[in-house]
């Protein structure tokens, strides 16, 4: 028996936050003790968690830097005698590296979910004297792997495991209801963004597209769902392109799977991504993507197989794959369930999890702790 | 390269300057609005000649999201209506305004009278002097110092400049041609400001359709070719309507041709020159340029910026913006039935249009607009400073 804990920033409603759940749930609870800890702050994921009996600590730190939130972490990896103990995320991965190896931890796993292109010279620091603090850097995609083995990461150091998604039973929805609900007409064509407003989903990008199908497509609304820091911006942006009728700002929603059941396609136009959960979700659900070819959705979005790819910031060649889309529903269906069939193939939940418990349990045993042998091979 | 703490101090001049109208003033002036904007404290010299001699000697403001220390003062310098002496006296006063205050760098547009007292004022004073002419051929910089009086002169003073800012590949080619040192000439396109808010097309649109011109009157803008075009253009839209917005000395002869081509009163509208130009572009369904020469044109820059859909004439000034069937359609010049036929293909595939004029404004974002070409002019001014100071 195991004992693992796993270290996030927060429990928000995001991508990385919803596989650290997911793991945590699934983890064979005859080989692993599970916990878990938000070095920040907790979130709406918290009650899911409990509900899978998983405790939960908080560290609250409350400055960028702030050794006291170091030495509280250091004591709770200490005082749990964790064998194994999974960051999450840059902020968690730093203060969890450091803590772990001062609380000496046995092994200690470390997820980076994105190609962070995001990351200054202070954190590329950070990330190149904490790559070996740890025993494995798991990427979510080969894309993620790649970035860090530039940044200097050793070769033996990385390991890829796949991000998961859920197979539940897609919700029941009446498409044209959910459109009323949204303020659109019910007969319209819907198209569905989810994901953080910021700069690196360029959904500025996606706006220019809806532009520029505003007469040719007039029946499509497109609905955009999460927060951020542009949201003002972009609210603005959609004025000035004359689309306040045509696209709604819908904030965050906890019903992401609903509203996506009842759209016609996916839209995702990211300058970077580790591996969207948010098309993973949305095969899962057998809808089609029109995405960019932005590093982390290729290695998820066949094109022309289960979505339509174009480059980074191609507004027409973005707009006509969504057109064509929009207009030839029988090919939209028949690349949403090719997009769920590869879910399932290569994406699923149970998956992920095994992986992370094979890693763990090599880890463990390479380090010479007692490990219960799985139950098959 | 370290920014320097205090703001630069550009001086900007230019002869004539908005609300004077023409494209090279006023892509000089959407440079002075944007060098300031980029946080330079920029005083734009000019002559008050003309109707300028009614508007006050010294203007400042502060330019809206304007970056720290960022300034712009525009100074009408005292000239005289008579020939020679005015030159002298905006000269002269040119001269003692250049030496009056500290200035890190002066940008003249035009290779004239007053690149001449520039240079020599940089000589003097130690700063560094860039150059900037405004076109190429026959009306162009170079083939003014060939005959004008003291071209000679001024030619060679003007070879000494630090740095010349070529707008086109022909104007490069002229100044080298001419003696002037390739290794200071450097590429920088005109740019123009592009509008948040996109064109739209008007409700109802079909029913009159509207093309706008918007230049001066001139022989080689090709206007008789629009002109005549129009009663073509009218067999497939019988409402179509044509402003030909500006004014110039073609205007008797397209108010003529328009009357004996029959077209009733006002569906060929000549309004003269106004500074509305966004406005008017806004309410045009589209803009057409059947210039049979053109440099770089500010007009079809604007257009374009704004996203109103476009026709223009295949000339090579005209193809470096326009991409036919991807920012527009090119029509031949010179050429009534040709123009005519491009024209109503265009309002007869309108959401074409739309999109090619959207791929028109993408294209401004990126290579024209004003914000990334004063960018290139600040990055070259401060590496001619820092060379000059280090000797």
């Amino acid at each position: 028996m195991l004992k693992v804990l796993q270290l996030i920033p927060t429990l928000d409603r995001s991508g990385a936050e919803k596989q650290m759940v997911m793991l945590s749930k699934g983890l064979p609870r005859d080989r692993f003790q599970v916990e878990a800890a938000v070095l920040t702050r907790s979130g709406p994921l918290e009650s899911e968690l409990a509900e899978a009996g998983v405790p939960i600590t908080s560290i609250a730190k409350r400055f960028k830097f702030d050794p006291f939130a170091l030495g509280r972490l250091t004591r709770l990896m200490k005082a749990g005698k964790f064998d194994v103990v999974q960051t999450w995320l840059f902020a968690a991965n730093a203060y969890g590296r450091v803590a772990a190896r001062r609380a000496g931890v046995p092994v200690v796993v470390t997820a980076e979910m994105a190609v962070d292109l995001w990351k200054g010279r202070v954190e590329k620091a950070v990330d190149r004297r904490l790559a070996t603090a740890c025993d494995k850097l798991v990427g979510n995609s080969d894309a993620v792997v790649d970035y860090y083995r530039k940044l200097g990461v050793p070769e033996d150091r990385l390991e890829r495991i796949y991000s998961g998604v859920a197979d539940e039973p897609p919700p029941a929805v009446d498409p044209a209801a959910v459109r009323v609900e949204i303020g659109f007409p019910p007969d319209a064509k819907l198209a569905l963004f989810a994901g953080r407003l910021a700069p690196q989903k360029r959904v500025g990008d996606l706006l220019k597209v809806l532009d520029l199908l505003q007469h040719v497509q007039p029946d499509l609304r497109t609905a955009i769902v999460g927060e951020g820091p542009m949201r003002r911006e972009l609210e603005k942006l959609a004025g000035q392109y004359d689309l306040a009728e045509k696209v709604r700002f819908l904030g965050h929603r906890d019903d992401v799977p609903r509203l996506m059941a009842a759209a016609d396609v996916v839209a995702l136009t990211s300058e970077y991504e580790g591996l969207p959960n948010v098309v993973l979700e949305a095969m899962m659900l057998g809808k089609p993507v029109v995405a960019t070819a932005a590093p982390g959705t290729t290695e998820v979005v066949v094109d022309g197989a289960t979505g339509v790819l174009a480059p980074i910031g191609d507004i027409p060649l973005l707009a006509r794959g969504l057109r064509d889309l929009v207009r030839d529903p029988r090919r939209a269906q028949a690349l949403g369930a090719a997009g769920r069939a590869r879910a399932l193939a290569d994406f699923r939940a149970d998956a992920m999890v095994a992986r992370f418990a094979d890693l763990y349990e090599r880890l463990a045993a390479a380090k010479g702790l007692a490990v219960t042998p799985a139950a098959t091979s | 390269m370290t920014e320097p703490t205090r703001p630069l101090k550009l001086a900007l001049v230019s002869r004539r300057y908005p609300p004077l109208i023409g494209g090279a003033e006023r892509v000089f002036a959407y440079l002075a609005e944007a060098l300031a904007r980029e946080g330079a404290d920029v005083t734009v010299f000019t002559s008050a000649v003309g109707e300028a001699a009614r508007l006050p000697e010294r203007e400042e403001t502060v330019p809206e999201r304007s970056r720290e220390g960022g300034r712009l003062t525009v100074r009408r310098l005292a000239t005289s209506p008579i020939r020679f002496v005015g030159t002298w006296r905006y000269m002269r006063n040119l001269e003692r305004a250049l030496s009056a205050e500290a200035f890190d760098l002066a940008y003249v547009s035009m290779l004239k009278h007053d690149a001449y007292v520039a240079v020599g004022a940089g000589r003097a004073r130690g700063f560094p002097v860039v150059l900037r002419p405004e076109g190429a051929g026959d009306t162009g910089d170079v083939a003014w110092q060939s005959r004008g009086n003291f071209g000679a002169r001024i030619a060679r003073r003007c070879r000494d400049a630090d740095a010349f800012v070529a707008i086109s590949k022909a104007v490069r080619s002229e100044l080298a041609g001419a003696g002037y040192d390739a290794a200071r000439i450097h590429d920088l396109p005109n740019g123009v400001p592009v509008p948040a808010r996109p064109w739209q097309r008007r409700p109802g649109w079909q029913d009159a359709p509207h093309a706008l011109f918007v230049g001066r009157l001139a022989p080689e803008k090709g206007l008789d070719s629009l002109v005549r075009a129009w009663p073509i253009v009218r067999g497939s839209f019988p409402n179509a309507r044509l402003t030909l917005l500006g004014e110039g000395p073609e205007r008797p002869g397209l108010e003529r041709l328009a009357g004996e081509l029959g077209m009733p009163a006002g569906v060929v509208a000549l309004p003269g020159a106004t500074g509305e130009v966004e406005a008017a572009l806004r309410s045009a369904d589209l803009f057409v340029l059947p210039s049979t020469e053109e440099g770089m044109s500010i007009a079809l820059l604007e257009a374009m910026a704004v996203g109103v859909p476009v026709v223009a004439s295949a000339i090579p000034g005209n193809r470096r913006l326009v991409v036919d069937f991807k920012h527009g359609r090119l029509a031949p010049p010179r050429d009534p039935q040709a123009l005519a036929r491009t024209i109503v293909e265009q309002w007869s595939t309108f959401d074409r249009a739309f999109h090619m004029s959207r791929g028109a404004r993408g294209r401004v974002e990126q290579m024209f607009s004003i914000r990334a070409v004063a960018r290139a002019h600040r990055q070259l001014f401060q590496e001619l400073i820092a060379r000059k100071r280090s000797g």
